[in-house]
């Protein structure tokens, strides 16, 4: 049985050590040692100072390593946290976020690994500096990790299973045309402003489809209201659950940008990045699976969705370890009014005990 | 004339600093300086100089007017002129500039006085803060001024004859969209860098025809990649040497502006600035034939022209009083390698002489 007391307890000893991005170690070294004092429990930390932690199955039978990741770091305000619960929701007293993203899933997770009765080999990751781009699990020695399907719990609501996001690709696109007085003699210029316009005026933008998205976020352009602007840099994004499309209509945008800026005699150079790739799991994977079965046993009708962002769980994906995400029961996160409600961490951790009894 | 007179003079004035705006301490100099001339001063609420010579050797009745500015670009303290009489120049020690621009004029305007033998009543005009927008011409009291013409001294060579300025025009063109998250409700958004682009794409910019110019200078749109744009800033311009062009050029770019946000559903904020009003003298008119006549007889070739940066004179000409603009033997201007030419120095006095000693 889940032992509430104990559960928050833990949940207000994470909080209170803070962790704002990037100064998330400290945080991490504590949660080395707490992992520690767990029976048979093996913890390393990588070179990028991620911690793995590594959890002896237990009346089970199954070689099947199941991972559960969360992050060490909260954003700002987010030192000197002071936990008070109030019928029954816990917020912070002074003028701070509470934390809950993501120290909430990791209390649950601990809860979880007290309370199951049985379990397959648990790996816990907790990775660092999620909230500036998942720079933890893109650093993740993946060599440390055996998990052949894994859990992230970063998300509001406990019914949320969370399986698909997005390829997102950005383009960074410098236009240099040439400088010239604007009054005097403008023929002797070429605007970088114009090839910039150009271009983004026959582009594809806004909502694509129902699984693709594109912006153009930030131009800026020109130094001078009386010279022929030399430079623009235009900050795009796409975004599409499918990778191929995001990867077309990053193609589309180059051709134009090349071709508007040949028109008018500008050069232009294209940085691109595919920042983080689509994945999607099918329903009847077993990660999904058991993900919606244990929701339904706590009376809940899981919510199985796919997002537009990035998550720790793209990166997951990515390395071949198939991987949801779930919610740990926070609401407003970011925010000063950010709180969690002790039967929504109690809900969460029965969604989890159900996930591991279910796989021993 | 009195060469060393007119280099000591020189050197007098461009030892006393005057940065725009703080040029009011060498307003209160040349003020002293040109009573103990025999001249009576007075000074407009603004600061600007006005200084009455009566005629001399003369019956004439009407007053010609000389006008200088008094201020100087940066950096302008501590300037120590060094007179290099093998390259007859004067120059500084590069640390500085020179001020040569406006200061050789107003040496020249003091030698004409000290060495005509004969001239009309004249009055020596001497404005604030030039370098930053003519503010001291426009906020000259001309009601202190009984001149129908005359000669701002502000060009780099003595045979320089300025005619005809552009009307010059400002806009600041501000599109407010509506911000959303680009990845996840685009549909929800409304793009101020779409509005501004779709302009831009329709707008005719740089040379219109031989004497219009039009030109969108800076473009700053949006704050991040992944949210559609709610603010644009576009800095434009267009310049006119036909007045009742600029304006209909000017209304054209406002009328894309505003149809571009109609289409896109932005709101429009356009701020005007009509930052000078073009003139064109006839070269046939008394104020030009009197110059041209006054360069021959020194053996000057003169260079008329018609320019499209803003001076003094657009002001004056504005004001009902006829202006040319006129060059003082200066080069390299607003730098520190400003330079006086001596032997144009004493070239620009002597016709200033001619032309005074015509009028009386």
């Amino acid at each position: 049985m889940i032992n509430t007391q104990r559960l928050v307890d833990t949940f207000f000893e994470f909080v209170k050590i803070p962790s704002e991005t990037p100064n998330d170690q400290d945080f991490i070294a504590h949660l080395d040692k707490f992992f520690s004092k767990m029976e048979g429990a093996k913890t390393k930390t990588d070179a990028y100072g991620n911690l793995v932690v590594k959890i002896p199955a237990k009346g089970s039978s199954n070689k099947n390593t199941v991972g559960f990741a969360c992050h060490a770091d909260t954003v700002k305000p987010g030192i000197g946290i002071k936990p008070v619960i109030k019928d029954g929701v816990i917020k912070s007293s002074g003028d701070t976020i509470l934390g809950a993203d993501d120290k909430a899933g990791i209390a649950e997770i601990v809860e979880m690994l007290l309370c199951a009765k049985k379990h397959p080999p648990v790996e816990v990751i907790i990775v660092r500096c999620e909230e500036t781009g998942c720079f933890g699990s893109s650093n993740l020695d993946y060599s440390l990790v055996d998990s052949k399907m894994a859990y992230v719990i970063d998300t509001e609501e406990t019914n949320e299973v969370i399986v698909g996001g997005p390829t997102y690709v950005i383009l960074d696109v410098y236009i240099k045309g040439k400088p010239a007085h604007a009054g005097m003699a403008p023929e002797k210029g070429i605007s970088a402003i114009l090839g910039a316009a150009k271009a983004i005026s026959q582009l594809r933008l806004g909502r694509i489809d129902n699984e693709t998205t594109s912006n153009v976020g930030v131009i800026q352009g020109g130094e001078v209201r009386n010279g022929v602007p030399e430079n623009a840099k235009v900050m795009i994004e796409v975004r599409s659950q499918n990778e191929a499309k995001a990867n077309k209509l990053a193609d589309e945008m180059e051709e134009i940008f090349k071709r508007s800026s040949k028109e008018i005699g500008a050069e232009v150079k294209i940085d691109r990045k595919e920042v983080l790739k689509a994945y999607f799991l099918p329903s009847d994977s077993e990660v999904v699976k058991v993900a919606a079965k244990a929701v339904e046993k706590n009376d809940m009708k899981p919510k199985i969705i796919t997002i537009m962002g990035g998550t720790d769980a793209t990166l997951l994906n990515a390395h071949n370890i198939p991987t949801a995400v779930l919610g740990a029961g926070y609401r407003e996160n970011h925010t000063n009014n950010e709180s969690i409600k002790v039967t929504e961490m109690e809900i969460a951790t029965k969604i989890l005990i159900e996930i591991v009894e279910s796989l021993a | 004339m009195d060469t060393e007179r007119l280099i000591s003079t020189f050197c007098e004035l461009v030892k006393i600093p005057s940065e725009s705006p703080d040029d009011k301490e060498f307003i209160s100099h040349v003020e002293k300086f040109l009573r103990l001339e025999g001249a009576k001063t007075r000074k407009d609420a603004y600061g600007n100089l006005v200084v009455k010579f009566l005629a001399k050797n003369s019956k004439s009745k009407t007053p010609i007017a000389f006008c200088c500015h008094a201020d100087t670009v940066k950096p302008g303290v501590g300037i120590k002129p060094i007179v290099d009489r093998e390259k007859g120049i004067i120059r500084t020690d590069g640390t500085t500039i020179l001020g040569a621009d406006d200061k050789a004029g107003i040496a020249e305007i003091i030698e004409m006085i000290r060495a005509a033998e004969k001239h009309p009543p004249i009055e020596i005009i001497i404005t604030r803060c030039e370098e930053i927008g003519s503010v001291g011409a426009k906020n000259l009291d001309f009601s202190l001024i009984e001149s129908k013409m005359a000669y701002v001294l502000d060009m780099d060579g003595p045979q320089e004859v300025v005619i005809g300025e552009a009307t010059h025009i400002h806009m600041d063109v501000t599109y407010t969209g509506r911000a959303a998250h680009s990845g996840v409700e685009p549909e929800k958004g409304i793009s101020s860098i779409q509005a501004a682009v779709r302009a831009i794409y329709n707008m005719k910019l740089g040379r219109i025809d031989a004497s219009t110019t039009a030109n969108v200078g800076v473009f700053q749109g949006g704050e991040a990649r992944n949210s559609v744009p709610e603010v644009t800033k576009l800095m434009a311009e267009c310049r006119s040497l036909d007045d009742e062009k600029a304006f209909r050029i000017a209304d054209e770019m406002k009328a894309i502006f505003t149809k571009a946000s109609d289409e896109v559903g932005t709101k429009i904020d356009i701020v005007t600035d009509v930052i000078s009003r073009g003139y064109k003298i006839p070269e046939n008119s008394p104020i030009v034939e009197l110059f041209l006549k006054a360069l021959k007889k020194h053996n000057v070739k003169p260079d008329v022209q018609l320019i499209v940066a803003g001076t003094d004179a657009s002001l004056f000409n504005e004001k009902g009083v006829a202006a040319v603009v006129v060059g003082v033997g200066c080069r390299d201007i607003h730098s520190k390698n400003e330079q006086a030419i001596i032997s144009e120095m004493e070239t620009t006095t002597n016709v200033l002489i001619t032309l005074v000693e015509d009028l009386a």
